[in-house]
């Protein structure tokens, strides 16, 4: 039996272990549970800022997401309370919901922070295997101006940047992040996690 | 013994027809529709680079997968720590919308998925002769590289 055709074999081998993995892959939307896992890293970041989470709108205790942007009202989310000052505004992390930007128009940003009606950060989620494109940022910074969150050369403040920093708007993403499109997010004032399992 | 030199295009060929068969009809319109947003005709690449496209789609579909749910867990176990009620589970939508319950997602893989499909990722990437490219793959190429520009 010659390398070439041992090689074959193997990666045949190889491909059928995967089976299982590939049949639970199937059975779910990935995509959502990468937009779940960031979501969930972005609740994790407020409650270390001492807020104290609680679930909404769940079914019982179960915590449902969304298969098409939806009805803020409607959504399972998680709402944070102030540790030391209980009666301030509780902030909202919705994850794949419908908002309505300047001009009007809805648009669905994967995760959405608010403070009673003021909306303070977005987060995209992509998860892909090749390197993030242009239009990748192209999209979000018209998230950013749509919604009024924009700061561009860091002479727009933002509420955001004041109160809490590390929860800026930022996209998350398995894929690799081009070095040179490092400037946009510097411009725009997002941050970008990228390479993530 | 498997080694990890360089095999020729009709190796790749081959091995791209293997991982299009398993991956499915669904699965392979997804890489396309990837490469589509980034203005890329995935047809148009090399066998060597549609290889190593199709197998970063594995490592980041696949074999993260056990990973992903773990982690979530993690931030799950940390959040209900505070939670008054806390959230016993999470529902996620499937392709067709039905909602699949995160737990049993969870109750289908063993303990030892995460690093077992690791490793087999990696003797997937020496089968395929592509150890040591791949990494420079994985982590994005700059514009001097060319995205394309995968097989010098």
């Amino acid at each position: 039996m010659t390398s070439r055709t041992q090689r074959i074999q193997r990666i045949q081998q190889l491909l059928n272990q995967l089976g299982v993995i590939q049949s639970i892959r199937l059975s779910g939307r990935t995509e959502k549970l990468f937009e779940l896992e960031c979501y969930l890293r972005t609740a994790a970041r407020l409650a270390q800022r001492n807020k104290i989470p609680r679930a909404m709108n769940t079914s019982g205790r179960v915590f449902r997401v969304l298969y098409n942007p939806g009805n803020i009202a409607n959504a399972s989310h998680l709402a944070f309370v102030d540790r030391s000052e209980p009666s301030a505004e509780k902030m909202e992390l919705f994850m794949n919901c419908e908002v309505r930007g300047k001009s009007s128009v809805e648009h669905s940003p994967d995760i959405l922070l608010t403070i009673g009606s003021t909306r303070l950060s977005i987060y995209e989620c992509k998860e892909y295997s090749t390197p993030l494109d242009i239009s990748v940022y192209r999209e979000f910074i018209g998230f950013l101006v749509e919604l009024g969150l924009v700061r561009a050369n860091g002479r727009n403040s933002r509420l955001v940047d004041r109160v809490l920093p590390e929860l800026s708007p930022r996209i998350y993403t398995t894929a690799s992040v081009l070095p040179h499109h490092a400037p946009l997010a510097r411009t725009y004032g997002f941050s970008l996690e990228g390479m993530l399992p | 013994m498997i080694s990890d030199d360089s095999p020729d295009d009709s190796f790749y060929k081959e091995v791209v027809d293997l991982i299009r068969k398993w991956l499915g009809d669904r699965e392979y319109s997804l890489i396309l529709e990837e490469f589509k947003l980034s203005d890329t005709y995935f047809d148009t690449l090399s066998p060597r680079a549609k290889l190593m496209a199709l197998l970063r789609f594995i490592e980041v579909n696949y074999i993260q997968l056990p990973k992903r749910i773990s982690t979530i867990y993690e931030y799950l176990d940390k959040l209900n720590e505070s939670m008054e009620i806390p959230i016993e589970d999470f529902e996620i939508p499937d392709t067709f919308g039905k909602n699949v319950s995160l737990a049993s997602l969870k109750g289908k893989m063993k303990d030892e998925d995460e690093k077992s499909l690791a490793a087999l990722f990696q003797e997937l990437l020496k089968a395929a002769g592509l150890s040591k490219i791949y990494e420079k793959y994985r982590n994005g190429l700059s514009r001097s590289e060319g995205r394309l520009n995968l097989d010098e």
